[in-house]
């Protein structure tokens, strides 16, 4: 069970009240095939939900086959082990919709022994992961939480004929988790900083964030695709895989990661989202072996 | 950590028998029965032309002492009780932010605990205002949703949902209304929710107040209070009967703290049960400057979270 009041820190004993980078244990990520069949009651909830939007189910739409937010998540899980358990909190990362009305958080506790709080950050666009991540660093400082999750899912099975831009659309299901703990062995991550563009153009905010943190490499999401600054020499740019809006990013530093673990490296991630017109960043350093 | 500055409830007009409600789903005249004389339901609220963004926007636009400081709230959240509301990409918490004046805040949603999410976001709206330099800065949590299918609409043996919208004005270093603890325990083996097998939903009744008594015990504790002292317990409204086993749990041997007043006019209206007993209580003068008080929820999942305030 979670227990907080003021004041309070975690079981962990981590100190509270100290700004201090999330360190990253460990990155894994799954990218799933067709997955299993829809249930009886998605045959419910989805045409009722779209007909209260005015709109349907096309036709057909149940007779494909989906991953759900439970199934990547348990599916990767053991991957993670022991870094999953005893967790202080996770928070699941998402812009779609779940294709089976569910609660994968509330099964996590069923997966890892001694779970913490879970919970989910949705809705917030491409900026979502980065707001999760806000909201675990958050809970460090307050909390001296000191073993987190950060579980990014992108959803592919779109259950209505709805138009989606071209920069949201999902084409393919897929997880990555970010383990972080105290020792965080595998490498720091700042707290990320989501800001308003406002008379800046992104390209011109991105700009700013590379001159101010000095990265070797800057990886980038869907929404930064043709919004690029002249990159520093010395920058390697690494774009996220198409049609994974919010786990592209982080699938890009989770297969990565064992290479910058050798050699050290200054990344940092970025992505934009025009809705709302926020860019944001997440610095991650990286030490060479030997320097850890 | 966080205070409540002001909450606003918005309920809409059209009442509904909750007997024509579960009529419609298939319900007996024998376990309508059970729902409104056992149970203690009357009637609901429903706007069947209005949106989700529709409720937000009434719960939060009848707040007052939200104008004319949109300008401070640095955070909108939508505390979410369904695991899917919407046709991606619509997003009916920033269309509601947008249309208060709030699109320079950070909007999201917070979900997963169902109606115990209201709490959660209240607690993680504190902490995260707690890092703002601006001790003024706020955060707007909004509760409430659409009652658009069966699991949206009725949770056998316990309650039958309506639509209505709290609006809760959160800060950080607010003088009354600051929570004292927060306490939140899952219990996984029900993470299926309204979708649970006959057997796993028995259970979840058998242990359901002991669950819930745990939760409140250990919110309670944690606030450094003795039980005797909470002099209101804001709950959410679920039937009447599964309240009196928790206060046995419990051993509270009356029923006279419990402020389950909505319950037979609004049913359950998801994640907004909490606050909107705290209207009720306030304007029945149940809460006195200084007086602790408690809210609890339990969200389908199976999310039980309970939060000591003191006013």
């Amino acid at each position: 069970m979670y227990v907080t009041a003021p004041g309070r820190r975690s079981r962990t004993g981590a100190p509270a009240g100290e700004p201090a980078p999330l360190g990253l244990a460990r990155a894994v990520h799954q990218v799933f095939g067709p997955g299993g069949p829809f249930g009886n009651d998605d045959h419910i909830y989805y045409p009722d939900l779209m007909r209260s939007y005015g709109t349907t189910c096309p036709p057909g739409a149940f007779e494909g086959r989906r991953n759900s937010f439970t199934d990547m998540v348990t599916a990767v899980l053991p991957r993670l082990r022991p870094h999953a358990d005893h967790f202080d909190l996770a928070v699941l990362a998402a812009i779609t919709p779940d294709s089976q009305p569910g609660f994968p958080m509330c099964h996590l506790s069923t997966l890892v022994p001694d779970a913490g709080l879970a919970f989910a950050v949705l809705d917030q666009g491409l900026v979502t992961a980065f707001t999760a991540l806000h909201v675990l660093a958050n809970r460090v400082r307050h909390d001296g939480a000191g073993r987190l999750l950060l579980i990014a899912v992108d959803q592919s099975a779109l259950l209505h004929e709805l138009p989606v831009p071209h920069r949201l659309r999902v084409e393919r299901d897929a997880v990555v988790v970010l383990a972080f703990d105290l020792a965080g062995e595998g490498g720091r991550l700042y707290p990320p900083r989501t800001v308003p563009t406002g008379s800046r153009t992104p390209a011109e905010a991105l700009a700013e964030a590379l001159a101010e943190s000095g990265p070797q490499v800057l990886v980038t999401g869907a929404g930064l695709a043709g919004r690029l600054p002249t990159v520093p020499a010395g920058t390697r740019v690494l774009a996220a895989p198409p049609g994974q809006p919010v786990t592209g990013v982080w699938q890009v530093a989770a297969t990565r990661l064992a290479r910058w673990q050798v050699d050290g490296a200054r990344v940092l991630i970025a992505d934009y989202d025009s809705d709302q017109e926020r860019l944001a960043t997440c610095l991650l350093d990286v030490p060479a072996a030997g320097r850890r | 950590m966080a205070s409540i500055e002001a909450v606003h409830t918005y309920l809409p007009p059209t009442r509904v028998p909750v007997g024509e409600c579960l009529a419609a789903y298939g319900f007996s005249a024998v376990q309508i029965r059970m729902y409104e004389r056992f149970y203690g339901f009357h009637e609901i609220r429903l706007d069947p032309q209005g949106s989700l963004a529709d409720l937000l926007v009434s719960g939060a636009a009848g707040m007052s002492a939200l104008r004319g400081r949109e300008h401070l709230v640095r955070y909108v959240l939508h505390a979410r009780t369904m695991p899917v509301v919407a046709p991606y990409p619509v997003n009916p918490v920033r269309e509601a932010a947008r249309r208060l004046g709030l699109a320079h805040a950070t909007t999201f949603t917070v979900s997963q605990h169902a109606c115990a999410s209201g709490l959660l976001a209240v607690d993680l709206a504190g902490t995260l205002l707690a890092d703002d330099p601006d001790p003024g800065a706020l955060a707007l949590v909004l509760t409430g949703e659409k009652a658009f299918t069966a699991s949206a609409q009725v949770i056998s043996g316990t309650g039958v949902m309506g639509e209505g919208c709290s609006a809760v004005l959160v800060g950080a270093h607010g003088q009354r209304d600051r929570v004292l603890s927060y306490a939140a325990g899952t219990y996984g083996r029900f993470s299926a929710g309204p979708w649970m097998s006959e057997e796993d939903g028995a259970a979840f009744r058998d242990d359901y107040p002991v669950m819930v008594a745990e939760v409140v015990r250990a919110a309670v504790d944690e606030s450094g209070l003795d039980l005797d002292r909470i002099v209101a317990i804001l709950p959410h409204n679920v039937n009447r009967v599964s309240w009196l086993r928790v206060l046995r749990l419990l051993n509270i041997r009356s029923a006279g703290r419990l402020v389950l007043d909505n319950l037979p006019r609004t049913g359950h209206c998801f994640a907004a049960d909490s606050f909107a007993a705290y209207q009720v209580a306030r304007e029945q003068g149940r809460l006195t400057p200084g007086d602790p008080y408690l809210m609890t929820s339990v969200g389908l999942g199976a999310t039980v979270s309970a939060m000591v305030l003191v006013h």
